[in-house]
């Protein structure tokens, strides 16, 4: 009866060691694994003649970019990535299915309407991006919009909320509603399983 | 020895012809969904509606203020300010009717373009040849149970759409 508690025991043990083990992973392999499709922490949604990703940038994300993806020392990448907390980013690009020029150009009538469209993202568009994070409903504390100016067929949104939490805690669903376009609300959802996944990284310099 | 050899290949070969009939079977299938249930069960439709009724709400409550000022101008017979009010109330419910017919059709617009590319992936993901679209006028008469996919369908387009893929 002995032997056979141990051995489910050890069992056990293994269980939760295997579960709360750190996963070792370089700064380039980190990227590739925030920015997988179908990863979790990107997402795609088609809506009509528009793509829209929206990849969810966590601290060590941005803090290894902004150094280029190269850390002098862990000092330097744990300072950074602290700072950032408290603040969830998103990128939300968006682009055309057609690939052939970004939104902003596509189908254009003319110099007003392009005009028309700049206005809608670098003024309005911040107020139809809402975060669901539980039951709160927040809305940005930092929006920025990046025009291609159509060297690329995508347009890009960087995008911030505030939480009450340093990391989150909860599941995170952005939503959208294109008023320009459109095409409906766009939802992307960030699932608490993905998100727990970052506290089992451990990135290697 | 030999014998046993020979039945090995035998069954293998058997085993090969049973993948590559369901592989066959699997991608020859032809599915029924019921469109009408698929975009009337869409959440982004439901979403979409709860926005137009809450907008509606608006415009109702404006037209029955414009009522009660109109009523309570009347009784004062205050002629120049019920001639005012009259065409203030006709105005704004030619703008409700207006409005609420685009945001229909609105709707439909929206939540077609977004649910033809969703059932495409449904189609490519599950290996279908073809989905027939029923809405019960006739264009499918009849179906075997088993071959009706809705139900799976409407999972599959409300999982996308709530999470992204």
């Amino acid at each position: 009866m002995n032997k056979v508690a141990s051995v489910i025991l050890s069992v056990l043990v293994l269980i939760c060691l295997s579960c709360t083990e750190k996963r070792e992973m370089t700064l380039a392999q980190y990227r590739n694994y925030i920015e997988a499709k179908g990863g979790g922490f990107c997402k795609t949604v088609t809506a009509g003649p528009l793509i829209y990703t929206v990849q969810y940038r966590p601290p060590l994300y941005i803090a290894a970019a902004e150094h280029k993806w190269q850390f002098n020392d862990s000092t330097e990448m744990k300072t950074r990535t602290m700072a950032l907390g408290g603040i969830v980013w998103f990128n939300v690009r968006i682009g055309t299915v057609s690939g052939a020029t970004n939104p902003l150009k596509s189908d254009v009538s003319g110099v007003a309407e392009y005009n028309d469209r700049l206005n809608y993202w670098l003024t309005q568009a911040a107020n139809h991006f809402t975060l669901y994070y539980g039951d709160l409903e927040l809305k940005p504390q930092g929006y920025v919009f990046e025009n291609s100016y159509g060297l690329i067929s995508e347009d890009v949104v960087v995008i911030g909320f505030r939480l009450p939490d340093t990391t989150p805690v909860r599941p995170l669903r952005l939503e959208y509603e294109d008023q320009l376009y459109n095409t409906g609300i766009i939802k992307a959802e960030i699932s608490m399983d993905v998100l727990q996944e970052l506290d089992h990284i451990q990135v290697k310099i | 020895m030999k014998t046993k050899i020979y039945a090995a290949m035998v069954l293998l070969a058997l085993m090969n012809l049973g993948v590559l009939y369901y592989h066959h079977r699997k991608m020859s299938q032809t599915v029924v969904v019921d469109v009408i249930r698929v975009f009337n069960e869409f959440n982004l439709k439901k979403d979409l509606e709860k926005r137009v009724d809450h907008n509606i709400l608006g415009y109702r409550q404006t037209l029955d203020s414009l009522g009660g000022l109109l009523q309570y101008a009347a009784s004062r017979r205050d002629e120049h300010r019920v001639a005012y009010l009259k065409e203030a109330y006709i105005r704004a419910e030619e703008e409700f009717g207006q409005n609420t017919d685009s945001s229909v059709n609105n709707i439909n617009e929206v939540v077609w373009a977004r649910l033809n590319p969703l059932i495409d992936k449904f189609g490519r993901q599950n290996n279908y040849r073809l989905i027939i679209g029923a809405n019960g006028m006739g264009s499918v008469l009849y179906n075997v149970g088993a071959i009706d996919k809705t139900t799976d369908l409407i999972q599959f387009i409300n999982k996308e759409y709530e999470q992204g893929s």
